[in-house]
């Protein structure tokens, strides 16, 4: 069931009435309804995925349980490590397997072996990433006693499987979204609305924004030679708005969601593309999992506090590892190496948490500098992109081989409904920039006007949504993660 | 939370409002492409708004020819005609059996027809039938029937297009559209066929063509083979005949003429006729004026066997 289907359209709203009409009494029926709508939720994709979903959900609670009650650290770490062993063995079977098989057959045959293998026809459950990093933040998190295990099921299980979050997050943490669902929740108008705003923004990012904008970049990766370099370049263009715009729009869909419900997500996007240096660009792009890898994987190496090579080691694994989260290719590799290239001078040079605040804070303009510190920013961002999307290394390369000819200095080869793409986007990025000092746009963006002039906005935003969406059923990239 | 109900219901209400202005003027200033999802062009294709303009206007006929361009641009009415059976020919580009049963329910009564050929292009129970709703939308009045499709199809396009005809109506402006009887090689003939310039064809390579039955084209075929029989009329599935080449470029998901004379009195041209892939045809599937005399004589044969 995706976010933008007419099937959520009819099911959110039937848990709204039933959770804040009919069950608004009693927390724990509230969490029970919860429970089945995210079951039935995830149930609508694959309903064999639910019992991977009900295993992972079991481990935790019961490792959670263990860890806590060892007597000895040697105890502990035992039971840690059999919750990361198998959480993490699950998802490499799914995930990793034939990208292992694959890449050691071909490393036999590069030394003059001929391996006979073999490749499952494995289906990915959708969430997978999400929901295993859900439960060991928990795990972890009992482990640094940080926080003590749950004692009531329901709600454990409720934290891992929350539907505005299961298949794409935010990462939620034990500690921020487990108090919330054992308090009782109160209706809250203003909440509500926003919450309502934000699913209105997030659903013209995901379906006008990126969903026009993958049709180009989709036409134009899946065929580079065709096009000359100026097209290459629009083509990953489109596809920077189009990762923005899906990945963005999803989490605002998940967060209004959640707020509509009574519930506060992590925030996972600040306006990213405004950043003025990659370092900046990571604070702001799936903060979640940023902040995930950063407490439990680049902390507990050391993190900076070692001396120059570890700091520089830290980073690549960061880099490396968020990478090969995205998925079983050499490219996500590649993607993350590069990210980890442009960040190392700023490591280096003591200038990786220069910019902390917001851009041009308090003014329209940002100044010169700022602009071309942006620019430079969302230029490198894009480049990486192209190893992103592309389906192998060789494709990467030749798609940057076409852009580094003389026919960059071309005409771009694309039809006036690009352009039309382009200038939406150009306004969607206005808005964005208008915006850019609250969680999102459209937090700020013309909260001050006269209620009919707000409603026109509203009304105006759902119309060109309308006008503009893609028809084609479309899902989310990061559901493939 | 009362307030908050009240208040999207509102604002809900707010937005039909809005957004039946900004259909209006976006289908009256805005160029197609900077309305993406309002597609609204009368007289696109196949002079449909020649074809609906007759038929509002006609009296009863002996045959009504309903399919694709394959039933408007191969069943020639002045052949019928000139043989004594009067004829209308409601084809139109792309049309499934969800616009033929709209087709049949609006203008039954009015043309009384005692035959029925429904032309049973393969490709069309893989289509979705937006085009082809979008192609009536335009063309015809806004009524109940085509409410009734426009719901069938369930598409933000055809529902746009829909709306903005309606609007159209009441605004008395729908019908404005004249329609030249040539457009390029082709010219509308009365009774609904449309005559090409007589060309021949060179044959290239075909891709395969998957030809899947969809569910709810095949449900349409079987509300058409009801409503029709409920009317004591006579139903005759028609496969019009294309190249040989693309003929076997088909890969069928299932036996189509098993499935289609399992439902109603069922021919299929394709290798029936001696038909040339060149000198009859003037692309992959549709005839030339010869082929269309050849296929025509033929189908009268059919016909008058099943009479």
């Amino acid at each position: 069931m995706l976010f933008n289907s007419i099937n959520f359209a009819i099911f959110f709203p039937v848990v709204f009435v039933l959770y804040w009409l009919v069950f608004r009494r009693s927390l724990k029926i509230q969490n029970i309804l919860l429970l089945i709508a995210s079951y039935f939720f995830y149930g609508s994709w694959d309903w064999r995925f639910l019992f991977l979903l009900a295993f992972s959900t079991a481990l935790d609670y019961f490792t959670g349980f263990q860890i806590f009650n060892s007597k000895t650290p040697v105890g502990r770490k035992i039971w840690l490590i059999i919750s990361v062993v198998i959480n993490l063995g699950f998802l490499g079977f799914f995930k990793y397997y034939n990208f292992f098989t694959e890449s050691f057959a071909e490393l036999l045959t590069g030394l003059g072996f001929q391996p006979n293998y073999t490749t499952l026809n494995i289906i990915l459950p959708v969430g997978i990433s999400f929901y295993t990093f859900h439960g060991l933040s928990y795990v972890f998190d009992i482990y640094n006693r940080k926080i003590v295990p749950v004692n009531n099921w329901v709600d454990y299980t409720l934290f891992v499987s929350f539907f505005p979050l299961l298949v794409a997050g935010p990462i939620e943490r034990a500690t921020h979204l487990l108090p919330q669902i054992q308090a009782p929740r109160t209706f809250d108008y203003a909440r509500a609305v926003d919450g309502l705003r934000q699913i209105v923004w997030g659903l013209f990012k995901k379906m006008v924004i990126a969903d026009n904008c993958a049709t180009y970049a989709n036409l134009i990766f899946d065929n580079p030679g065709d096009y000359n370099g100026s097209t290459l370049v629009l083509g990953a263009l489109f596809f920077a708005f189009q990762i923005y715009g899906d990945f963005s729009g999803y989490s605002d869909i998940a967060l209004g969601t959640a707020r509509l419900l009574g519930f506060e997500l992590l925030q996972n996007f600040r306006f990213p593309y405004f950043s003025r240096d990659i370092a900046e660009f990571w604070r702001r792009w799936h903060i979640s999992l940023s902040s995930w890898f950063r407490d439990y994987l680049y902390i507990p190496l050391g993190g900076s506090s070692g001396g120059t090579w570890m700091r520089i080691r830290n980073t690549f694994i960061i880099f490396l590892v968020s990478g090969f989260w995205h998925g079983a290719n050499w490219t996500f590799l590649a993607w993350g190496a590069l990210n980890a290239l442009f960040f190392l001078p700023l490591l280096l040079a003591g200038k990786n948490r220069n910019n902390l605040d917001v851009v041009a804070e308090g003014r329209l303009f940002p100044s010169l500098s700022e602009l071309i510190n942006m620019m430079i920013t969302f230029i490198m961002t894009t480049f990486a992109w192209i190893f992103f999307r592309s389906e192998s290394m060789a494709h990467a390369f030749d798609y940057i081989n076409g852009i580094v000819s003389y026919s960059i200095f071309h005409t771009p080869q694309v039809d006036a409904m690009a352009v039309v793409t382009l200038t939406i986007t150009l306004l969607f990025m206005i808005i964005e920039w208008l915006g850019r000092e609250g969680p999102y746009a459209l937090s700020h963006f013309g909260i001050a006007w006269p209620r009919i002039l707000r409603w026109l906005f509203y009304a105006l935003i759902i119309c060109i949504t309308v006008m503009f969406m893609e028809t084609e059923e479309s899902p989310f990239i990061y559901f493939q993660f | 939370m009362k307030t908050f109900c009240i208040r999207l219901i509102c604002f809900l209400l707010f937005t039909i409002g809005v957004y039946i202005v900004f259909i209006w003027i976006s289908g009256n200033s805005l160029p197609l492409y900077l309305r993406k999802n309002l597609s609204y062009r009368a007289g696109a294709y196949g002079h449909m708004n020649s074809r609906m303009k007759e038929v509002r206007n006609s009296g009863s006929v002996e045959l009504l020819i309903l399919g694709s361009s394959h039933a408007y641009r191969g069943i020639d009415t002045r052949y019928f005609e000139r043989n004594g059976i009067k004829t209308i020919n409601l084809g139109s580009s792309s049309q499934t059996p969800i616009q033929s049963l709209m087709l049949l329910q609006k203008y039954f009564d009015q043309l009384r027809p005692s035959t029925v050929i429904l032309e049973v292009y393969p490709e069309i129970f893989s289509l979705d039938g937006v085009e082809s709703s979008l192609d009536l939308v335009a063309n015809d009045n806004a009524d109940w029937h085509l409410f009734q499709m426009v719901l069938n199809v369930n598409h933000i396009k055809t529902y746009n297009a829909f709306t903005y005809s309606l609007l159209r109506q009441c605004y008395g402006n729908w019908d404005d559209f004249v329609e030249p009887v040539t457009k390029g090689k082709d010219t509308y003939i009365k009774g609904g066929f449309v005559d090409r310039k007589s060309e021949t064809f060179k044959y290239t390579n075909h891709e395969p063509v998957k030809i899947i039955f969809r569910k709810e084209q095949l449900e349409a075929l079987k509300k058409i083979i009801e409503f029709v029989s409920s009317k004591n009329c006579k139903l005759l599935l028609v496969q019009a005949p294309v190249t040989k080449a693309y003929y076997q470029s088909m890969q069928f998901e299932m036996n189509m003429d098993s499935l289609m004379e399992s439902y109603a009195p069922y021919i299929n041209f394709n290798g029936r006729i001696a038909l040339d892939d060149s000198l009859h045809f003037y692309d992959p599937d549709h005839l030339n004026r010869e082929g269309v005399n050849i296929f025509n004589t033929a189908l009268l044969q059919f016909i008058n066997d099943k009479k």
